[in-house]
């Protein structure tokens, strides 16, 4: 039985420890470097709309586009989040924290609050700004929406594989992502697995109209099943 | 009763001190120019660890092989849409199967680099282990033979490998000896195409991960060269008229792939890409790669990085 | 009150053993966790840290498991044996967000952070980036975010690695300071002269296994197989032998330059001898000491000399 401990109730709260380590993760990144080579990224989709408007006025390249930001998506989650779970894990400072009198899965989460809301402006500010330049029209606001959730969903993915495989998370949720491409196009239910699928089917819905409510539950249930595998890895892992 | 003989004299004792102590090398030493090869050999089998690197690419790509080398000869006689022979006839599915795969290839060729070519570069920078390389008698020029040697015969594994054994497949699959013989020139012609996307796949990663020193940044920025900048060369092309669709590695790749085995292909990006310009883009690549490696560990190497950030 | 309780406590990584069958009580004060590397010092430490959980048996700290207990981590500070932190914060932040992380109000977490810097003698550099320190900096700031939240147990693994002799210095002083204000201590090491400068409490530990514990002369005491050596430096050491080697405590008397070595397996009464002999045989001694009164000479009786670190 444990021994009463008279400073108990100086134990931090789940939310207090989820908020130290956002705060902490987000002042690491904002003196890093991380974001300044994701905002170059970012900028890639902008400087292909850029050359297209310098050629002229391009009418029918929305879905090329949206598959060149949904290929940025695939890469800035894992540099994000993949890379700062799993070098935490691998360079053991993870012992500082694991340490300390928080839940375990407060770390993933802390990380995931911090990282993921950077993540989701860089893409869909992005997808913004290559389409009003390339394209010299406004997307649609559900493209935005559609692509704010997607960020949202690769970043629970790459939270979850991370969590799974910390040296290599990176590299096999870009793996993944990749997968995710090849799903999206097979011409069965499975494609429901798919992200971009979704992506697309809310952004350009075809003509018959297509199930928005639908599509946002599977990738909820996606991007909820990664982060599920790794909240529940997380509590066994040893450091 | 005569005395008996005596004994013969005991030898005079003898004593040996054996000094177990350290003692400096005497024997022959191996020339410098073969430290490439301890440095190739090494990144080898740093590569063969674990599961999530050259194991998880090298298992993908035999399931190609086997997919691909199952639907040569379950499905010989088929034809396949999209792709057609010189004289215009759709080619057979034993016929195509080979140049169909070499994207399934580089794709396990992509994740390849990846996993280990895209950062070894700058870990081994991040690490300082660039400390224990220059410390000994190893020049900047055998870091990078050996680094590009180890990921090249890794890389080979998989995009030279993986094409012979389907080639092999083929010619296997010949209906006479004059058939076989017709076919024999897919031999040289996969093992030109496997060597120039194994030396892409080599030495353009190690080139990322020469040119930043945080890992996980140089993966990202290869990915992203990879996958996005080249997936953007192909509709730029279109639009502009041009063939900067050649720059697109995967497209490159794509078109040789169809030049070399005399097809063509109805739909995707490759039919509009010269395969000469294609073969240009590939080794421009690589000669830049190379060039990036080189250029930067001599840098580092001047500049006496090594120390862990 | 028993602060750590090992009962039959085993860890292993696979097939590799860390530490095995492992029961021991800590009950309080500053304990040496002591042997050679790779002996299973860090895997214990782990352990009341809560960081590993053990394979079989079970480990409690504070009546509580530390793994799966939050509240019990609330009770330990911890420095890891490894340099790495978060270099991009400085070391005032670092420390808050570590006290922060221990329960300390946000109220107070600035004020205890900043007593744990003064502790450790870092208030100069408390608002420097961690990256641009020196090992003794980055070791103290260790121990400041091990102090922050003013724990009962306070776990040093390794504290003084690759620290300069004048803070190695300062930080045992820091360490006593500690203890002397009644925190329970534990402290591992493979550099045997640093533990004897923090303590003569020692728990010693030889592939995965406590081989003893306790205090260090009470542990040599009992060591019955290997006689005691005492060294007397006189000026006519012949005459100190004569008288000595009579006594049916000295089993061996060998002479040295300038003095006498005598072995004894009764080491209270030869130094009563010693004593009388001295004054029989009028010489005048400059030195009298053991060469067994420290702990390499205990460490090496007991683990035959193999476990030497």
């Amino acid at each position: 039985m444990t021994e009463p401990d008279p400073r108990s109730t100086m134990t931090p709260t789940a939310a207090g420890a989820v908020g130290t380590i956002a705060a902490i993760t987000l002042r690491r990144l904002l003196r890093g470097r991380t974001l300044w080579v994701a905002g170059v990224i970012a900028l890639v989709p902008v400087a292909f709309g850029a050359v297209l408007r310098s050629v002229g006025p391009q009418g029918d390249l929305a879905d090329e586009l949206l598959t060149f930001q949904m290929l940025v998506l695939a890469v800035l989650p894992p540099m994000f989040i993949a890379s700062s779970i799993g070098e935490e894990i691998e360079d053991r400072t993870i012992t500082y924290l694991w340490s300390r009198p928080i839940p375990r899965w407060a770390v993933v989460v802390g990380k995931l609050l911090a990282l993921a809301p950077p993540s989701v402006a860089l893409v869909v500010v992005s997808w913004h700004l290559g389409c009003s330049l390339g394209l010299e029209a406004v997307p649609p606001l559900r493209s935005h929406l559609a692509l704010a959730g997607a960020a949202a969903v690769v970043s629970a993915i790459a939270t979850g594989i991370a969590v799974l495989v910390p040296r290599h998370g990176m590299a096999l949720t870009i793996g993944y992502m990749l997968l995710d491409f090849w799903l999206g196009i097979m011409p069965a239910s499975i494609q429901n697995l798919s992200v971009l699928h979704h992506v697309l089917a809310i952004s350009f819905p075809p003509p018959e109209g297509s199930d928005v409510l639908t599509a946002a539950i599977w990738m909820a249930v996606v991007g909820g099943g990664w982060l599920g595998a790794g909240l529940w890895r997380i509590r066994g892992l040893e450091a | 009763m005569s005395e008996p003989a005596p004994a013969p004299a005991a030898a005079a004792p003898a004593g040996t001190i054996y000094d177990l102590g350290y003692k400096r090398y005497v024997g022959a030493r191996q020339a410098t120019s073969t430290r490439w090869r301890v440095i190739a050999k090494n990144q080898i089998a740093s590569a063969w660890k674990t599961w999530w690197r050259w194991k998880s690419a090298l298992a993908f790509a035999v399931i190609v092989t086997c997919i691909a080398g199952g639907v040569m000869f379950l499905l010989q006689d088929r034809m396949v849409t999209g792709v057609l022979l010189p004289s215009g006839i759709a080619a057979t599915i034993t016929d195509a199967a080979l140049p169909r795969s070499i994207q399934w290839y580089s794709r396990a060729g992509f994740l390849l680099s990846l996993t280990i070519g895209a950062s070894v570069i700058a870990r081994d920078m991040q690490s300082g282990a660039f400390t224990f390389y220059f410390a000994r008698s190893v020049r900047p020029r055998d870091y990078v033979l050996g680094k590009l040697g180890g990921m090249f015969a890794v890389t080979a594994s998989i995009m030279l490998a993986g094409p012979l054994a389907l080639a092999i497949a083929r010619l296997a699959l010949s209906d006479s000896t004059d058939h076989l013989l017709r076919l024999l020139p897919m031999l040289p012609k996969t093992l030109a195409l496997g060597l120039v996307a194994t030396l892409v796949f080599t030495a353009v990663p190690l080139g990322f991960s020469a040119l930043i020193r945080n890992p996980r940044h140089a993966m990202a920025l290869w990915a992203v060269y990879y996958l996005v900048i080249g997936g953007m060369m192909y509709p730029l092309s279109v639009v502009m008229k041009n063939s900067i669709g050649a720059l697109d590695i995967s497209t490159a790749i794509d078109a040789l792939t169809f030049e070399l085995f005399d097809m063509t292909q109805t739909w995707g990006r490759s039919k509009r890409v010269d395969p000469a310009l294609a073969l240009t883009s590939l080794l421009g690549h690589a000669a830049a790669g190379i060039a990036l490696v080189a250029y930067k560990v001599r840098r580092a190497h001047l500049e006496g990085i090594g120390g862990s950030s | 009150m028993t602060v750590v309780a090992a009962l039959g406590c085993s860890k292993w990584y696979g097939h590799v053993l860390g530490v095995s069958d492992v029961t021991w009580r800590l009950r309080g004060g500053i304990v040496g966790l002591l042997g050679p590397n790779g002996a299973g010092k860090s895997t214990l430490m782990k352990m009341m840290a809560g960081l590993l959980r053990p394979s079989r048996g079970s480990l409690t700290v504070f009546g509580g498991s530390p793994f799966d207990d939050v509240a019990v981590r609330r009770r330990i500070g911890y420095a890891p044996e490894h340099e790495k932190t978060w270099d991009e914060l400085s070391a005032l932040e670092l420390v808050i967000a570590m006290a922060r992380l221990a329960g300390v109000p946000a109220g107070r977490a600035r004020e205890a952070a900043e007593a744990a810097i003064a502790q450790v003698g870092m208030t100069d550099a408390m608002h420097r980036r961690v990256r641009g320190f020196s090992k003794g900096m980055r070791q103290r700031t260790k121990l400041a975010t091990a102090i922050a939240h003013d724990p009962d147990l306070l776990l040093f693994d390794e504290p003084l690695t690759g620290v300069d002799p004048v803070a190695r210095i300062d930080i045992v002083e820091r360490i006593r300071a500690l203890g002397a204000r009644g925190k329970t201590i534990v402290v591992s090491s493979h550099v045997l002269y640093e533990i004897e400068a923090l303590t003569s409490e020692i728990v010693v530990i030889y592939r995965g296994q406590v081989l003893a514990e306790g205090n260090i002369y009470e542990i040599r005491k009992l060591i019955d197989r290997h006689p005691h050596r005492i060294r007397i430096e006189c000026d006519r050491p012949r005459a100190v032998a004569a008288a000595l080697a009579t006594s049916e405590h000295v089993s061996r008397l060998v002479f040295e330059r300038g003095g006498l070595l005598l072995e004894t397996r009764d080491p209270d009464r030869c130094y009563d001898e010693i004593a009388a002999a001295v004054l029989a045989s009028g010489v005048t001694v400059s030195e009298l000491g053991s060469p067994d009164n420290n702990l390499g000479a205990v460490f090496d009786y007991l683990t035959g000399g193999g476990g030497r670190p």
